[in-house]
């Protein structure tokens, strides 16, 4: 099997679902004709014609609550922001209607909605943001970002066939550099369930997306120059949290360190070091750290976006400290 | 354009002074910008709010070797030293061992 970027494994899991299951359908802007910003859908409109693969007017709140009305009708929609910034525009439909509509009236909303997410790409304040904190903090929606190319096709499988509403991240800087050979068959990736991207017993790093990288580039420095032993865990799903593994790595090594590349401040980095001194207080060795960007919006100069986004250097060094608390 | 000119009496000569203007002013702006130094990367953290007019980097971009270097710490409570601490895990902790 040969492997592919991150973005075709996006592509191919809506190819598949698409095939698996003739109520999904995607719809956004620029989707069809153009293929999407980052040429997410090219092919779908042809394939499967444009009943199935909607152009809409830019208008994201208009969007989601389309794709809401269809999803209490038996339909599966999977709606593409064009960049994930975009979402505050849809951040009243989401939350307080597609997020609260089973609660309120029974009314089941399975629907996804995807885009391109985070920085390092040099695309300034409206086009680099991690906004997913907001959405984390907000019963009802479930929350997912893959770091592989295998977890973002599975995962986005698995959001597609899930009764709840998904928000799915997807990080425009793996969309090309990430490649991944999909395993057969029928893949998906269970919402929820962390994995450990590389075992260690000296300390832990607990990430996601984009920084899962940084972190495993950051744990072969640590193992080479310092003969540090790091467990790295790619959380995949932010919503739900997979507490059991949390604690499990937790345990293991009794030092942890929190990695995203969202803002720190509301960032889940706080919620996950919350939950490890309430279930694993007596494990630790030391206080959990946490490594994000900075308070700021995100600046379109290399110079400055460099400084404000976490760098492996920045991990290897907050690692260093914990390894010597 | 002909609404400008038929509407509210502009002329072609306006309209030329109007694009000379934008353009003077687009040129000056970039030219400034090309002459200028790249900025340093502290200058990321200013300008967010009218106050605090700067952002304080966060304490693994400041030159502390560990977050409680800055953080208030009971006296004995944990085993690191600032400075001059043997790391309790890895080659060095093991080989002391």
């Amino acid at each position: 099997m040969p492997e592919i970027t991150y973005l075709d494994a996006i592509r191919e899991a809506l190819v598949e679902e698409m095939e698996r299951d003739s109520q999904v359908f995607c719809i956004g802007e620029d989707i069809a004709a153009y293929g999407g910003a980052f040429k997410v859908t090219e092919g779908l409109a042809s394939r499967f014609g444009e009943q199935r693969v909607i152009d809409t007017p830019i208008s994201e709140i208009g969007i989601v609550g389309a794709a809401a009305g269809a999803a209490h009708m038996g339909m599966r929609p999977v709606v593409e922001m064009q960049f994930i910034d975009f979402i505050a525009n849809a951040y009243d439909m989401l939350t307080n209607y597609v997020a609260t509509a089973r609660y309120r009236a029974m009314l089941p909303c399975p629907m996804v909605v995807r885009g391109p997410s985070g920085g390092y790409v040099r695309g300034g304040p409206f086009h680099s943001q991690n906004p997913e904190a907001g959405f984390i903090h907000t019963p009802g929606l479930k929350v997912v970002y893959p770091a592989t190319a295998q977890d973002a096709k599975g995962l986005l499988k698995s959001a597609i066939r899930d009764d709840d509403c998904v928000l799915f991240f997807e990080h425009k800087y793996l969309y090309r550099r990430i490649k991944g050979v999909m395993p057969a068959g029928d893949h998906t990736v269970p919402i929820g369930k962390a994995r450990i991207a590389r075992e260690g017993t000296d300390l832990s790093i607990i990430t996601y997306a984009a920084t899962v990288w940084k972190a495993m580039e950051a744990a072969d420095q640590l193992e080479r120059d310092d003969g540090l032993s790091v467990e790295v865990v790619d959380l995949r799903s932010l919503s739900p949290l997979d507490d059991e593994a949390i604690q499990a790595t937790t345990r293991k090594t009794s030092r942890v360190l929190v990695v995203h590349e969202d803002t720190r401040t509301g960032g889940i980095a706080g919620e996950i070091t919350a939950r490890i001194n309430e279930s694993c207080f007596a494990w630790l060795d030391a206080p959990v750290l946490r490594v994000t960007a900075h308070d700021v919006p995100l600046p379109y100069a290399p110079q400055l976006e460099d400084f404000v986004l976490p760098q492996t250097s920045d991990i290897v060094s907050a690692a260093r400290s914990l390894a010597a608390y | 354009v002909a609404r400008l000119q038929g509407e509210f009496a502009f002329s072609p000569e306006d309209l030329q002074a109007v694009d000379n203007r934008v353009r003077r002013e687009v040129d000056d702006a970039t030219d400034l910008a090309e002459q200028s130094p790249p900025p340093e990367p502290l200058d990321a953290l200013v300008g967010i709010y009218a106050s605090p007019a700067t952002e304080q980097p966060l304490w693994f971009r400041s030159g502390k070797r560990a977050a409680v270097d800055q953080n208030e710490r009971a006296e004995g409570w944990g085993a690191y030293q600032a400075g001059n601490g043997v790391p309790a895990v890895g080659r060095v902790a093991r080989e002391n061992d």
